[in-house]
């Protein structure tokens, strides 16, 4: 098993999140020096501590996904600190649970500009600096409800389920560069993003929670078990797959 | 023979007094004492250990200046008689503060031993009538909001601002957009205090300018609103007295891009009954008790802050909530999602009864009469003062203003060269006084003037005729101008000084304060 990405540089988005914080530790416990990019730099540096600490490396970068020169000047950033890009995880993502009734247009830009957009932006300034390198893996996070419906999510299933299908698009645009793009789809996994959510439909946290539970394995996922298939993807392990997309659920959409 | 009674002249023959009054640790005699406690009864010396703990017990005396009763009371009436101030002139000048009359019964009310001797700490199912008091003040602010919830808990207007930028900022972070919104929408002419604790809060501001009609135009607000914009903090009307007709459009536009809308009604003495918070779309609003609802504004302060919001923002209210089970008041602080304590225990008693007192004296007709009142007050001060030569009042020219204006005496200034600053130090001499303007001086030489509901024709005329008068000194006579005030308690002052602690700090304390080095540099030496 060859899991190490020593002299690797991953991009991590969303990297002061749950799922994007246990990557970005996990890509630097196997080798890899980290970008840890989001909009709150303060929770990066957190991140960013921790990983140094244990003996990786990384550095923090505040981005906002949502303003293409943010992320042009992001990448210029990254490469002139590391040289080099060789992993991206297109992780950040917003949601809004809501109805189509009960959300402006401009709020679903939003979604869609942070979702989706970005990670088309991503790809647009990192994919040069892959080919560069001559190869290169893309992680794009979707979700189970990328891949299936979901209730009072409208905003963020039509999302998810763009970043499933350009995941696709991706693949066969750059297979040819020797660059693999998957999808990672978790399902209810242990983070703020929950309980956020939770206060989003003004439920009780705790029963809100609960209801994550409702799967095969029932329980919701937590962070790292998220983390560990993205290293899986970023590494080369999965070296023949391109173009796919990773269920990571506990059997919720089975 | 009956003396012939001259006819009183136009303008008060008003001379404030000078006492040339010391300040009180002058006046301390040592041994002299105010009031002389009883001596304990022999027996009851002997049954009880009268040391103190250790812990309390003063190893030097405090440095209290020791004074009889008379002296003390001479003292601060003389001080009172070398300052105007509240309940002595006629303080229309004192814009945006809404200075009105603050009832004298309602002070005989909180006098009354079952409010006055209550400790804020004491069980609540003893101080259930206190409890009602503020339930009830929160509901009927909730009923002129238009709003969900209230919270009487702050001492001031800035502080309820304050709690409201807290609860935008902790609603955006329970639902996962805290970082992404960090940026907060006011105007120059909103109190500053939006900007402030925005501020304050770890916002960026962006500020907008008005337009020739006042305020800016909704097109402005297009250009800086974004998925980065948490909420809009506005005064409306704004301390120019104009009320933003389009205020229910902009709120709208904030909404539609998933931010909220915070209302300033500091300003709420001229809409009473008339508009709410509610009917504009806001989520949130603050109101100053010693402003529209007539408290006093004592020493600036302390006042009473009212934050009032919508359903969805009233988990975050501060803590302790009073909540009403069925015929009893309990205090709730079983509040996970609140922004905690903005200021001690409840909220400032004796100002909340006062407000109480006022409103349900006047009803709600008697509340809709008071901004209709102040609103006439305030067009017919308007109609006179843009007839003064030399005066304007910029912006939205020929249309009425709300309860107060913001006036300019820039083109009295070009003509004579007489500032704003020195028109209001001649006012001193006829009893009156004015506020300028918050910094920036948007409005040029600027005066802002709001008669309330509570001054009388009579008064206002005699506002307007001083200024009259000293328009017209500005061109026959500008020397007067320049070296007043005359009849005051003293002459002009030395500004420079006001930033030299040598010079105005009248303790050590009070010195070092400005300069903690000096302290430091002691402590290391030692």
């Amino acid at each position: 098993m060859t899991r190490s990405l020593e002299n690797r540089v991953a991009i991590v988005t969303g990297g002061s999140g749950g799922i994007g914080g246990a990557t970005a530790k996990l890509l630097a416990q196997n080798g890899a020096t980290v970008a840890v990019a989001d909009i709150d730099f303060s929770g990066s540096e957190k991140v960013v501590k921790e990983i140094i600490a244990s003996g990786g490396q990384a550095k923090a970068y505040k981005v906002d996904l949502a303003n293409e020169e943010d992320i042009k000047k992001l990448v210029l950033g990254i490469v002139e600190d590391f040289e080099h890009i060789d992993i991206l995880f297109n992780n950040a993502g917003i949601i809004k649970r809501t109805t189509c009734l009960d959300i402006s247009a401009q709020e679903w830009d939003m979604v869609f500009d942070v979702n989706v957009r970005a990670i088309f932006l991503m790809c647009k300034y990192v994919i040069p600096h892959m080919r560069k390198v001559g190869a290169g893996s893309i992680i794009n996070t979707g979700s189970g409800w990328g891949l299936k419906g979901g209730g009072r999510a409208l905003s963020y299933c039509a999302s998810k389920g763009a970043v499933v299908n350009m995941t696709r698009a991706l693949a066969i645009d750059h297979g040819p560069d020797n660059i693999r793009v998957n999808s990672v789809n978790p399902g209810d996994t242990n983070t703020q993003m929950l309980v956020n959510e939770a206060n989003q439909l003004q439920q009780e946290v705790q029963t809100f929670l609960a209801e994550s539970a409702d799967r095969p394995l029932k329980r919701m996922g937590e962070p790292i078990e998220i983390a560990q298939a993205v290293l899986f993807l970023a590494s080369d392990d999965s070296s023949f797959m391109t173009g796919s997309a990773l269920v990571v659920d506990g059997g919720g959409i089975a | 023979m009956a003396l012939p009674i001259a006819p009183k002249p136009l303008l008060r023959r008003f001379h404030q007094a000078r006492w040339d009054e010391p300040v009180i640790f002058e006046l301390s005699v040592p041994g002299e004492r105010g009031v002389l406690v009883s001596e304990i009864e022999v027996e009851i010396g002997k049954s009880i250990s009268t040391e103190l703990h250790p812990v309390i017990a003063r190893k030097v005396a405090p440095a209290l200046p020791q004074m009889g009763q008379m002296k003390v009371l001479k003292h601060y009436l003389r001080l009172s008689q070398e300052n105007l101030g509240a309940d002595l002139n006629v303080d229309i000048g004192q814009g945006t503060c809404t200075m009105k009359y603050s009832p004298k019964v309602n002070d005989l009310i909180i006098r009354r031993a079952e409010l006055f001797d209550l400790h804020p700490l004491q069980d609540p199912d003893k101080s259930q009538g206190a409890l009602e008091i503020i339930w009830r003040t929160q509901e009927i602010l909730a009923e002129v909001s238009g709003l969900d919830a209230v919270s009487l808990q702050t001492s001031s207007g800035s502080a309820a601002i304050w709690a409201n930028v807290a609860m935008i900022r902790a609603y955006f972070q329970s639902i996962g957009e805290g970082d992404i919104r960090d940026e907060i929408v006011t105007t120059i002419f909103s109190h500053p205090s939006n900007a402030a604790t925005a501020k304050a809060a770890g916002y960026k501001i962006i500020t907008l300018h008005p337009d020739e009609n006042g305020y800016p135009n909704i097109e402005e607000y297009k250009k800086v609103i974004s998925h980065r914009t948490a909420a809009l903090m506005i005064t409306n009307p704004e301390d120019t007295g104009i009320f933003n007709p389009h205020i229910k459009e902009i709120v709208e536009l904030f909404h539609s891009v998933g931010a909220l809308a915070s209302y300033d009604q500091a300003n709420a003495n001229g809409i009473l009954g008339i508009t709410r918070a509610k009917e504009a779309g806001f989520d949130l609003c603050h109101f100053n008790l010693h402003k529209t609802f007539s408290t006093p504004h004592a020493c600036g302060g302390p006042g009473a802050g009212a934050s009032c919001v919508t359903a969805k923002l009233e988990k975050f209210l501060p803590s302790p909530i009073i909540v009403k089970q069925g015929e009893r008041f309990i205090l709730d602080d079983d509040r996970p999602s609140s922004i905690g304590k903005v200021a001690p225990f409840y909220g400032v008693l004796p100002n909340i009864v006062r407000a109480y007192s006022w409103i349900m004296n006047l009803g709600a007709k008697g509340l809709r009469e008071v901004a209709e009142v102040a609103v006439l007050n305030n067009n017919y001060l308007l109609k006179n003062m843009i007839q003064i030569k030399g005066a304007t009042a910029p912006y939205a020219p020929n249309r009425p203003r709300v309860e107060q204006v913001r006036y300019s005496w820039n083109e009295l200034f070009e003509k004579t060269g007489i500032t704003t600053e020195e028109i209001g130090l001649r006012a001193l001499d006829f009893g009156l006084h004015y506020w300028t303007s918050h910094h920036p001086f948007i409005v040029p030489q600027p005066l802002t003037l709001e008669p309330t509901e509570a001054y009388s024709r009579e008064e206002l005329d005699e506002y307007l005729n001083v200024l009259r008068h000293i328009a017209k000194e500005a061109v026959d006579n500008p020397e007067i101008i320049r070296t007043a005030p005359h009849n005051q308690t003293v002459h002009q002052t030395a500004h420079e000084d006001f930033d030299n602690p040598e010079r105005w700090a009248i303790t050590w304390r009070a010195y070092l304060r400005k300069y903690p080095e000096v302290s430091k540099r002691k402590r290391a030496k030692s």
